[in-house]
């Protein structure tokens, strides 16, 4: 019974590995802590595995310890940003570089990073879960333990966030 | 703004273009198989006694439990008849006080109020 969770959680790791690695990545924004933490999320599955009955995808199941793993990650490294903190910071980043050096400098997936790195949390994991993972509500709900309409309320408020962040970094334009 | 599919798109697209140099490291995986690998191992060491899983039944723990509550019953006299004769012998014993000399103050008390009569006591203290 050892030896096959051993080869389960394995294959797990070849199948899934890179996927969360990278989510994870665009949720702490930060490559080392990114690995520690994917590195934790299989080891944590392989020592839970007696709690996984199967109702879900292995997927979503290690997606939702990878999503606990980061936001305490996150909490211990105080690097959980409020939303009236978040105008602030962008206008001191502006006061050390202009902006068109700034444009020049960082590319369009960087700068959506950056914009996506300013959003709470609460609404970061809901974004990247629905337009990186291309995840279904339902799914996503079933990750965060959630019901779908809270999530539907996060995404529409996290995309608006998202918007106006872009909008001022030049990334989109106003609807004509 | 985009609509939301071509947003949709348009944010995947970049997203995936910053992160498609992300890997989850072979090195890493190793860390992982080897934590894998050290769980599963079968400990060879014995564990000391304070470390030693104790397991008794449940009719023996309630017994014990209960032999100690009765023994603390009976030693703290709980479930016995105190008459009232024996709490009024028990408030009337008598409760002495000794002060310096190992006088007892009833006797210094007697002492001092024999010396002031003159046909009584044994003398001055």
């Amino acid at each position: 019974m050892e030896d096959r969770s051993w080869e389960k959680v394995d294959d797990w790791m070849r199948l899934y590995g890179d996927r969360i690695m990278r989510a994870v990545y665009l949720i702490v924004d930060d490559y080392h802590l990114a690995e520690e933490i994917t590195q934790e999320v299989f080891v944590k599955s392989y020592h839970s595995l007696q709690n996984f009955r199967g109702e879900a995808s292995p997927y979503t199941w290690l997606y939702r310890i990878a999503i606990n793993l980061s936001r305490d990650y996150l909490k211990r490294k105080s690097k959980v940003k409020f939303l009236p903190l978040l105008a602030e910071e962008q206008h001191s980043d502006n006061l050390a570089e202009s902006l068109e050096d700034k444009i020049a400098r960082l590319t369009t997936g960087k700068r959506i990073r950056d914009c996506i790195n300013k959003l709470p949390l609460i609404y970061r994991e809901v974004i990247i879960l629905y337009y990186f993972e291309d995840m279904k509500l339902s799914n996503i709900a079933q990750i965060l333990k959630q019901s779908e309409g809270t999530i539907k309320s996060k995404l529409s408020r996290g995309r608006e966030f998202l918007e106006n962040t872009m909008r001022k970094e030049g990334l989109v334009n106003e609807e004509e | 703004m985009k609509k939301n599919e071509d947003f949709k798109d348009w944010l995947r697209e970049n997203l995936q273009e910053e992160t498609k140099e992300i890997y989850f490291s072979e090195e890493a995986r190793n860390k992982v198989r080897e934590s894998m690998h050290m769980s599963s191992k079968p400990v060879t060491a014995s564990p000391r006694w304070w470390n030693k899983r104790v397991s008794l039944p449940r009719a023996v723990v309630s017994f014990c439990l209960a032999g100690l509550l009765l023994l603390t019953a009976v030693y703290t006299r709980t479930f016995f008849y105190v008459s009232p004769q024996e709490i009024a012998r028990l408030e009337a014993q008598p409760i002495i006080f000794l002060h310096n000399g190992n006088i007892p103050f009833g006797a210094l008390q007697h002492q001092v109020t024999a010396s002031l009569e003159k046909d009584k006591g044994v003398g001055k203290p």
